[in-house]
């Protein structure tokens, strides 16, 4: 039951979020900033993470696929294709979930229980619109450019893993990461980031508008948001998966 | 001009307001008292549309506000300013990017310099200098009084709203405080509402005051009257401090 009331009033939520603008100028000076604060600093978590997996990737597909009939190109290959497929997208929105999504929350529901967002409607602004649109769009922007960059990197920790601890041959991998490349998999990587950047943000923006209470209620909004913004994005990297591929 | 008629508000089961009636004048600083509890934040809420009332109407001049959706409220909230019990400065702005927010937002036609004069204009007027540039953070609570009185008469609104506007400052401050929201009331023929549970406050600045007991309207007259109510609520509130009583001994004996 409790499902259907957050459902519900989720969705009245979008409505409201989605109307007109009352300002577009500020809006969009709102979205730079957002794009700064949601994007631009995690690029540093994005890179560490990236290089990281796709090494460890590379070197567990090695590993894991001795057998004289594979070609050792195929290990190149696997790791391109998980790194745009899965990894880039889904780990790296389900991390951003984390950090973004705790900021937001936090943010936002600090704002309402310190009065600041009663301040916003007595002063005659739809004040979740105002907080919560450019938010979205900065990350409906800017999530992409981050797992553009996140497939690059993870890909060339895959090569750092070749060229250093000699799993496969380097000529191998690279073979292996140019072999049959479809331009239909980023197209589906980005379809699938920019949908969890609209469930990050618009959930964690949901906890956050609607907290009642003090600073301990921020904590639990926050902590719900991350939650909830990971399981929906699982839940959609399924439906997606089964819709874009299948 | 706000007009009250049968204003009903109730928490599940509990009526915090019982058909509340009144008028507030324009020009005039209006005072809401009574004990903590008596419901003084809620109708004020009810009265900015906070808060949604059971039933009963307000009307702003003419136009009757609880009739209308959230969205058609905007032009009459445009014409208002409140401030709050916690100031409620936006955080992420500095001082005077907080005044010139309610002008950002809908004065497309105004400069970038005609708002800047304008919030400066408003901070000077609540006497609040050099620290244009600072955040609430870094400045006194009653200085954030004050840049938010600010914030709430830089738009020019018809309407002004101030939840307990010297609760937590020293008696200094506090006065100085009242006496702004009065003169500027005056000044700008506004319609001042403001919640008070301060008898210094009813004496300095009550031109009509309404006294809340138990959700009821329980008395409205001016502060003159108020001393010699007759009422044994309002006595008691009055009376409640040792000061309040020798005023009264000694008008008395007078
Ligand atoms: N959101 C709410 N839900 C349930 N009850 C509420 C709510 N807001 C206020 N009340 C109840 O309404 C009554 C009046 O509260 P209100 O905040 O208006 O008092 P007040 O007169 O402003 O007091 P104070 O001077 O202490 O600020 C209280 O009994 C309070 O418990
Ligand atoms: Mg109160």
């Amino acid at each position: 039951m409790k499902l259907f009331y957050h459902l519900g009033r989720y969705m009245l939520l979008l409505v409201t979020i989605l109307r007109r603008p009352q300002n577009a100028k500020i809006y969009r000076q709102k979205i730079i900033v957002e794009m700064d604060n949601l994007g631009l600093e995690s690029l540093g978590i994005v890179t560490i993470i990236s290089v990281f997996m796709g090494a460890v990737v590379t070197i567990q597909t090695a590993f894991n696929t001795d057998h004289p009939l594979l070609p050792i190109y195929a290990v190149g290959f696997a790791t391109r294709q998980s790194i745009i497929l899965e990894f880039s997208p889904t780990i790296i929105s389900l991390i951003l979930a984390g950090k973004v999504g705790s900021r937001i929350a936090s943010e936002i529901g600090t704002m309402r229980v310190t009065e600041q967002i009663d301040a916003l409607e007595v002063m005659g602004i739809n004040s979740a619109g105002y907080l919560i649109l450019p938010k979205v769009l900065a990350s409906m922007i800017i999530n992409p450019m981050l797992v553009i960059i996140s497939i690059f990197l993870g890909v060339f920790g895959g090569w750092l893993a070749s060229a250093f601890t000699g799993v496969i041959p380097l000529s191998h991998y690279i073979y292996g990461i140019l072999f049959e490349f479809s331009q239909f998999d980023i197209f589906y990587a980005l379809i699938k980031t920019v949908v969890f950047a609209f469930l990050i943000t618009s959930i964690s923006g949901y906890f956050g508008f609607y907290t009642r209470g003090g600073a301990l209620e921020v904590g639990h909004s926050s902590t719900k948001a991350v939650v909830f913004s990971s399981i929906y994005i699982i839940i959609f990297n399924l439906i997606l998966t089964q819709i874009l591929l299948v | 001009m706000i007009s009250i008629t049968d204003l009903f508000k109730s928490f599940g089961d509990e009526a915090v307001l019982k058909k509340v009636n009144t008028v507030f004048d324009k020009g005039k600083t209006n005072l809401i008292i009574g004990q903590s509890g008596s419901g003084k934040t809620v109708f004020m809420k009810c009265l900015v549309g906070l808060l949604e009332p059971d039933s009963g109407s307000i009307l702003y001049d003419d136009t009757n506000f609880t009739a209308l959706t959230g969205h058609q409220r905007t032009d009459i909230r445009k014409k208002m300013g409140m401030l709050f019990q916690g100031s409620a400065l936006f955080d992420s702005l500095t001082v005077e990017e907080n005044v010139i927010f309610p002008l950002e937002m809908f004065n497309k036609h105004m400069s970038r310099k005609e708002k800047l004069d304008r919030a400066n204009f408003c901070l000077d007027r609540v006497n609040i200098h050099n620290v244009n540039h600072l955040y609430p953070a870094e400045i006194s609570g009653g200085m954030k009084k004050r840049v938010a009185i600010a914030r709430a008469i830089a738009n020019s609104p018809d309407y002004l709203f101030c939840d307990e506007p010297n609760s937590g400052l020293d008696p200094q401050t506090a006065i100085l405080i009242d006496k702004l929201i009065s003169e500027i009331t005056e000044e700008f023929q506004m319609t001042t509402v403001v919640n008070t549970h301060d008898m210094n406050s009813v004496m300095e600045i009550g031109q009509h005051v309404v006294f809340l007991h138990k959700g009821n309207l329980w008395w409205e007259g001016t502060a003159e009257e108020i001393l010699t109510s007759g009422n044994k609520e309002v006595e008691h509130f009055v009376y409640a401090s040792e000061l309040m009583m020798k005023i009264k001994n000694t008008k008395r004996s007078s």
